[in-house]
C-alpha cells in the first residue's frame, strides 16, 4: 500500500491520527503540506505507486499487470487557471493549448502509464465519490477471471476550484469539523490525497489483507442525494457479501461513509441497520474515520480501504472522530473510541453522487 | 471475457433536440439528452421479466460534461458566482446518473474515460457487469462538442480527423440467441499476438476486414466483434502500441 494524504505519506501517519481523533482541516479544506505543485495529482500518484510496488516487492510492472485508477476531478487543478483566463479572454487559445490537452480526465491515466512505463490494461473510473471503491472490487473482479495476473489500483484527487466551490455551491461543505453520524453534523470536509494498492493472487506471497467480495449499484433516484432509505446502499453491500460468500453474522466492523452530510449520514445508517436486521441480528460497530481526514472523493475509497486493511494488521477498529451522539434516524452503533478487537472481515461502504453505490468485503 | 450485442443506436444533436419536451429534460445537458436517448431506445429490447436490478449501465466519455464545466467556471470567471446545477452536472458521472434516473436502472453502474480509447473500455467494462451476474447491460459512449473550445478540441486530435459528435449504445447480454453479434475483449501481447494471427487468417480466407484500426496508444487490448456461430468474423478491431 502507497498513500499521500496531508498527515504524510504511507497509511501509518494517517490510521494514528484516526487513532487518536485529531484532524488536520482549516476551514473545512485538508491541502497537503508539501509545496502544492499544479502537477499534484500525477505526483502524488508517483509517490504512491512507488510506496506501493516497493512493500509489495514489486520491481516493475509487467504486460499482463492491469492499472486502474479513481478520480473526479484528475489534473483539474493544473488546467482549471487556464480555462478560467481563456474564458476572460486573458490568453489565447494558444497558450491555453497545453493545459487543455490534460483536460480529458484519462490524460492522467495515459500519463502515469507512461510514467511507469506501463503497455498493459487500464481503466479509469470516474463514479464520483464511489470510484475508488469501485475500482478496487474492479481490480480484483479482474484478478478473479483472468483478465491480468496482478492489479495496481489507486485513487487520487487534488483540491480545486471545482470541487472547492462546487461543494459550497451545493451547501455541503462545511468550515467546521465535519461529524459523521453525529447529531450535529453541518456539512463535510474536503481533502486531497493519493493511495494505491498492489493486489494479486500469488499463494506464494503472505497477503496484507484480502479483498474477498464487491458490490456495485445505482439508486436511479436523485443526482446528489441518495435514495433516504438508502436501498441501493443494500443492494451494494447484499452484493459483496454474496461475492464473499459470507453471512453478515460474519461481519466484525463496518467501515462507513460516513461523510457528515445530513442526507448521505441517515440513508447510509438506514441501509447498514437493514442488512444486519433483516438477518435478525443486532448492527457491529460502525466507524467513519472522515472526521479526522475529511472526504478524498474519487480517492476516498482506496485510501479507506487502506486503512482497514491497517486495522485487520493491528487487530483494532477506528473511532469516529468528533462523534458525540447519534443524530435523528441515526440507528448504528457508532465507535466512539480505538479498541482492540479479533477482526476477521470487514465492510466498506460507500455513496456517491449519482446515485452510486459500492462495498467491499475485505477479510483478513 | 465475451458477450453478444441485442441491439445499437445512436442520436446526433438534430435529433435529440427535437425530442425533449419533456421537463426532466429542462436541465439535462447535451450529453445526457444524447445518452438517454441512445439508451431509451434500447430498454424496449429488454425483456420484461428482467428486474431493473439485474441491468447495468457503463457510459464512456472522453470529455465528460465539458460543456457544464464550461459553464461553471464561466460563472466563476465572469461574474464570481459558483453555480450548483452546472456544478453538479460537470461530473463525469452525471451522465450516468441521469439516464439511470430517468430510465429507472437499478443495476450496477460505471463510468469509464480514457482518451480515444474510451468506447473499448466502456464495453470492457459492461462484460465486466455481465460478469457480476447482470442480464443486460446497456453501454454507452457520448462526447460532445463545446462551441467555445471547438477549435481546441479539434487541434487536439489533428488535423486528419474531423471532429464530431454524438451518442451510441449497445445493448450487451450473455445470449447469443437473436445477436446481431458477439463481442469480446481481449488483452495483454498474447492476446494481441492472437488476434493479429486471425486478423492474417481471415484476409488469407479472403473474408472482408470491414474494418481495421492500428493505432497510437499504451495499451494492448483487442475488440472482436464476430457473428455468434463465431464462424466468420464480420468485423475486426484492433489496437496495438504505437
Amino acid at each position: 500500500m502507497g498513500m499521500v494524504t496531508p498527515a504524510g505519506s504511507g497509511t501509518e501517519p494517517l490510521w494514528t491520527l484516526v487513532r487518536e481523533q485529531k484532524s488536520y482541516f482549516d476551514k473545512g479544506l485538508g491541502f497537503l503540506s508539501q509545496n502544492r505543485v499544479e502537477t499534484l495529482a500525477e505526483s502524488i500518484s508517483l509517490q504512491s505507486i512507488e510506496a506501493a510496488m516497493k512493500q509489495a516487492g514489486w520491481t516493475s510492472l509487467r504486460p499482463d499487470d492491469g492499472v486502474i485508477l479513481a478520480t473526479t476531478t484528475g489534473e483539474a487543478l493544473t488546467w482549471e487557471k487556464g480555462m478560467v483566463s481563456f474564458i476572460r479572454r486573458e490568453i489565447s487559445g494558444d497558450k491555453f493549448f497545453p493545459d487543455f490537452q490534460l483536460l480529458p480526465l484519462g490524460s492522467l491515466l495515459t500519463s502515469l502509464s507512461q510514467k511507469i512505463g506501463f503497455q498493459g490494461r487500464t481503466q479509469l473510473l470516474t463514479t464520483a465519490c464511489a470510484a475508488g471503491v469501485h475500482a478496487v472490487a474492479t481490480a480484483s473482479h479482474w484478478i478473479r477471471t483472468g483478465r491480468v495476473k496482478r492489479c495496481l489500483v489507486g485513487g487520487v484527487e487534488a483540491l480545486c476550484s471545482l470541487t472547492v466551490q462546487g461543494f459550497k455551491s451545493l451547501q455541503l461543505l462545511s468550515e467546521q469539523p465535519c461529524r459523521p453520524f453525529d447529531t450535529g453534523r453541518t456539512g463535510i470536509n474536503l481533502s486531497e490525497g493519493a493511495a494505491f494498492l498492489c493486489l494479486e493472487s500469488d499463494p506464494r506471497h503472505t497477503p496484507l489483507a484480502e479483498i474477498r467480495g464487491g458490490g456495485f449499484s445505482l439508486d436511479a433516484y436523485h443526482m446528489t442525494s441518495p435514495d433516504p432509505e438508502g436501498k441501493g446502499s443494500q443492494r451494494a453491500l447484499r452484493q459483496a457479501l454474496a461475492q464473499a460468500g459470507i453471512s453478515a453474522r460474519e461481519v466484525d466492523w463496518v467501515h462507513a461513509h460516513g461523510t457528515g452530510s445530513l442526507h448521505n449520514d441517515i440513508a447510509e445508517s438506514i441501509a447498514i441497520a437493514t442488512i444486519f436486521r433483516e438477518a435478525g441480528l443486532n448492527t457491529p460497530p460502525v466507524t467513519s474515520t472522515k472526521g479526522t481526514h475529511g472526504h478524498f472523493l474519487g480517492a476516498t475509497g482506496v485510501i479507506e480501504t487502506a486503512l482497514v486493511v491497517e486495522s485487520l494488521l493491528r487487530q483494532e477498529i477506528l473511532p469516529t472522530t468528533n462523534f458525540q451522539s447519534a443524530g435523528d434516524k441515526i440507528e448504528i452503533p457508532v465507535v466512539r473510541n480505538a479498541k482492540k478487537t479479533e477482526l476477521r472481515h470487514v465492510l466498506k461502504n460507500v455513496l456517491g453522487f449519482s446515485g452510486s453505490n459500492g462495498a467491499l468485503v475485505v477479510s483478513k | 471475457m465475451k458477450g453478444f450485442v441485442h441491439a445499437v443506436s445512436h442520436f446526433d444533436r438534430q435529433m435529440v433536440e427535437s425530442l425533449i419536451p419533456h421537463p426532466d429534460f429542462r436541465r439535462a445537458t447535451l450529453n445526457m439528452r444524447l445518452a438517454y436517448a441512445s439508451a431509451s431506445a434500447l430498454t424496449r429490447k429488454i425483456p420484461s421479466s428482467v428486474p431493473n436490478t439485474r441491468v447495468g449501465l457503463v457510459v464512456g466519455t472522453s470529455y465528460g460534461e465539458l460543456q457544464a464545466t464550461y459553464d461553471f467556471f464561466s460563472g466563476l470567471a465572469v461574474e464570481n458566482v459558483a453555480r450548483p446545477l452546472a456544478f453538479q452536472n460537470s461530473l463525469h458521472h452525471s451522465t450516468l446518473g441521469f439516464v439511470s434516473r430517468m430510465l429507472q436502472l437499478l443495476g450496477p453502474g460505471l463510468t469509464v474515460s480514457r482518451d480515444y480509447f474510451t468506447g473499448e473500455d466502456a464495453i470492457d467494462a459492461g462484460i465486466q457487469l455481465l460478469e457480476l451476474d447482470c442480464d443486460y447491460v446497456i453501454v454507452i459512449g457520448v462526447d460532445a462538442v463545446v462551441e467555445p473550445l471547438r477549435e481546441l478540441m479539434q487541434e487536439r486530435i489533428g488535423n486528419k480527423l474531423r471532429l464530431a459528435e454524438g451518442g451510441g449504445a449497445l445493448l450487451l447480454s450473455r445470449e447469443a440467441t437473436d445477436a446481431l453479434c458477439e463481442i469480446e475483449i481481449l488483452s495483454g501481447q498474447s492476446n494481441t499476438a492472437k488476434i493479429m494471427e486471425a486478423e492474417t487468417h481471415y484476409d488469407s480466407d479472403a473474408v472482408e476486414v470491414v474494418a481495421k484500426t492500428i493505432g497510437a496508444g499504451y495499451s494492448g487490448g483487442v475488440l472482436n466483434l464476430r457473428k455468434p456461430d463465431g464462424k466468420i468474423s464480420s468485423i475486426s478491431l484492433s489496437r496495438v502500441g504505437a
